[in-house]
């Protein structure tokens, strides 16, 4: 066996620096791009021949977001209820129905997780139509939840996969230890086992966060006042008022609203790539 | 049709059927105990399941099927009292509405420009991503960032970047890498907007195809590669005949996910040109939610979808067929 030399190895690691470097900077360049245009003074931003770094750092972009666009926060708060509302169905649900589907035998389970495989693979659009029908007449446009109750239909599949995976894979011991002490299998559910799939609830979290806090054409549809809009949908209709001159406040805006989810992906990014691995590796 | 069942299976199990000759009264009640719990067990996991499954059907299986009869009635929801059944004369009507050729066309170019760059993209990020180099963590976090933008914002995003007179794309182009000749107004010009588009698909979707490379880059075993280096292997040798032939199933389940994303584009274009300039960017999801909510012809517009849906399914079918990875 031919061992390779100290300094190729050094030479090799120093080009994925590099690559890696080059790559991240690249990716992220709209980004860094967007914050940068929020620091700098309206003057400076439609200004020719035009500066790529602030000459002066201001914070009156997002002064104004804060003080004089009333909008921000209704949609950020929106963003936030709807987010939270489809968290506080999906987690619950797709547990307690991963559970029956992972562990337990009873008639209709095949049909069950066939309707799930079979929804995952249509595309939204075709929903949306009597989606809209249905809460014209119950009056759900316009509200909270009107977004959260088809959010959380939408997200039900993939969880109840993922939890069904998380379920199955724990050892029978356990269940029976609980069931031999006198548990029920409501209590065994809640306290033995779900204490032991915490990493893939993680996992449902973060994708379900993601899918409800970028989702656009069913928010944009359901919701037509600007007191329900949500942040992918509010956002967006800020620049057409403003035309093109408003972009400080937008960029702050941008930058403000992109806060919180990148924090929530930052600290839990680990479910969510493991997530996809296990899912991947096993579909 | 549970009661014969639980009773044979009681035969089964136990095998003493003697018993029942024997003590007759004490397998009665073995037996309706048995079934008794039994019917017990199926409640309980019903009840387990019954929420989701309402929910699920009140908001996913009850509009499918409502869709799929929309599809082929005529309803009009501002003027029709109610869909009126038309049979397949929406589907009819799709191969001679010349709008829905356009969006079907421009569609397809999206899709032809978009999914090669994704795979070949992705493929290269996994590969440096999975270098066994320390603080590629801070570069995954890098690359997997977009994930999180929502896609209409990244459309924001980009059309302050493509902007004409104030957009940085333009003054790099011109001020830093000196070539003004390539100046454009990015999505104001037909030949451009499609492939302006395609950018913002590609910076947000890309992450997430490189997370399913990951995972099958992950799943090779490392003892091939410790046999490829012992037989002599270039590193270059190695992914064309290790790597990439084991990528197989990444590349059958990037396909068919890519494929979908590009399809049901939507998003970046309803902020950023809204189909236009005049229709050269009018994509099928654009159409159908036009149709739908612009015209409110509820049944043309779910035939659009369904269409849509069928050319997603179709496609990627065939990409599993071909790609399908080698039973173990």
């Amino acid at each position: 066996m031919k061992l390779r030399r100290p300094r190729a190895i050094v030479i090799q690691k120093a080009a994925v620096i590099i690559l890696g470097i080059f790559a991240s900077l690249i990716i992220l360049s709209p980004i860094i791009w967007i914050i940068l245009t929020s620091l700098k003074d309206v003057n400076e931003i439609y200004r020719v021949p035009m500066t790529i770094w602030p000459e002066k750092v201001v914070s009156t972009n997002y002064l104004t977001v804060i003080r004089g666009l009333p909008e921000f926060p209704i949609y950020f708060f929106n963003t936030l209820k709807v987010t939270m509302g489809t968290l506080a169905i999906v987690l619950p649900l797709s547990a307690a129905a991963g559970y029956a589907l992972g562990r337990r035998e009873f008639p209709g389970k095949f049909l069950i997780n066939s309707f799930l495989f079979f929804v995952l693979a249509i595309p939204y659009l075709i929903f949306l139509v009597p989606i809209y029908i249905i809460e014209d007449t119950l009056r759900l446009l316009d509200t909270n939840l009107g977004l959260i109750l088809p959010y959380a239909a939408l997200n039900l599949p993939l969880g109840i996969f993922i939890m069904q995976t998380a379920y199955r894979e724990i050892p029978s011991e356990l269940e029976d230890a609980a069931y031999i002490d006198g548990a029920n299998a409501f209590q065994t559910w809640a306290r033995v086992l779900t204490p032991l799939v915490v990493t893939s609830l993680a996992a449902v979290t973060i994708f379900t966060f993601v899918a409800v806090w970028e989702e656009y054409m069913f928010a944009r549809t359901l919701m037509i006042e600007t007191s329900a809009q949500t942040l992918a949908v509010g956002l967006p209709t800020l620049k057409v008022e403003a035309k093109s001159w408003a972009y400080g406040t937008l960029s702050a805006a941008l930058t403000l609203s992109l806060i919180p989810i990148g924090v929530v992906f930052i600290v839990l990014r680990k479910y969510f790539v493991e997530g996809v691995l296990r899912g991947s590796i096993k579909g | 049709m549970t009661a014969p069942t639980a009773s044979k299976e009681w035969y089964d199990v136990s095998g003493v059927v003697s018993v029942q000759r024997v003590y007759p009264q004490g397998y009665v009640t073995l037996r309706k105990r048995r079934r008794a719990r039994r019917v017990k067990d199926i409640i309980t996991s019903w009840l387990f399941i019954l929420p989701a499954m309402v929910l699920l059907a009140a908001f996913l299986l009850y509009p499918l099927l409502s869709s799929f009869y929309l599809s082929l009635t005529d309803y009009n929801f501002v003027y029709s009292p109610k869909p009126e059944f038309s049979g397949l004369s929406n589907f009819v009507k799709l191969a001679r509405d010349s709008y829905f050729v356009t969006a079907f066309r421009n569609t397809l170019q999206y899709t032809v420009v978009f999914f090669p760059l994704l795979v070949i993209l992705a493929l290269l990020l996994a590969l440096l991503l999975n270098s066994k180099v320390k603080g590629t963590g801070i570069f995954q976090t890098a690359i997997l960032l977009p994930i999180v933008v929502p896609l209409s914002l990244a459309g924001v995003m980009f059309t302050w970047i493509f902007s004409e007179d104030f957009g940085i794309l333009n003054h790099l182009l011109a001020n830093v890498f000196g070539l003004p000749g390539l100046r454009r107004f990015w999505l104001g010009d037909p030949a451009t907007a499609m492939y302006s588009l395609t950018a913002v698909g590609l910076w947000k979707y890309t992450g997430f195809a490189v997370i399913l490379f990951l995972a099958g880059l992950k799943a090779i075993p490392g003892d091939i590669y410790e046999a490829a280096k012992v037989d002599g292997v270039s590193p270059w040798q190695s992914l064309v005949y290790v790597t990439l032939p084991n990528l197989r199933g990444s590349f059958a389940l990037v396909g068919a996910w890519g494929i979908i994303q590009a399809i049901k584009v939507y998003d970046q274009v309803v902020v950023m040109t809204n189909g236009g300039p005049g229709n050269s960017t009018l994509v099928l999801y654009l159409y159908a939610w036009k149709n739908a909510f612009e015209f409110f012809e509820m049944g043309y517009a779910e035939a659009i979808a369904y269409f849509t849906g069928a050319l997603a399914f179709v496609i990627s079918i065939l990409f599993n067929l071909v790609l399908k990875p080698e039973k173990r």
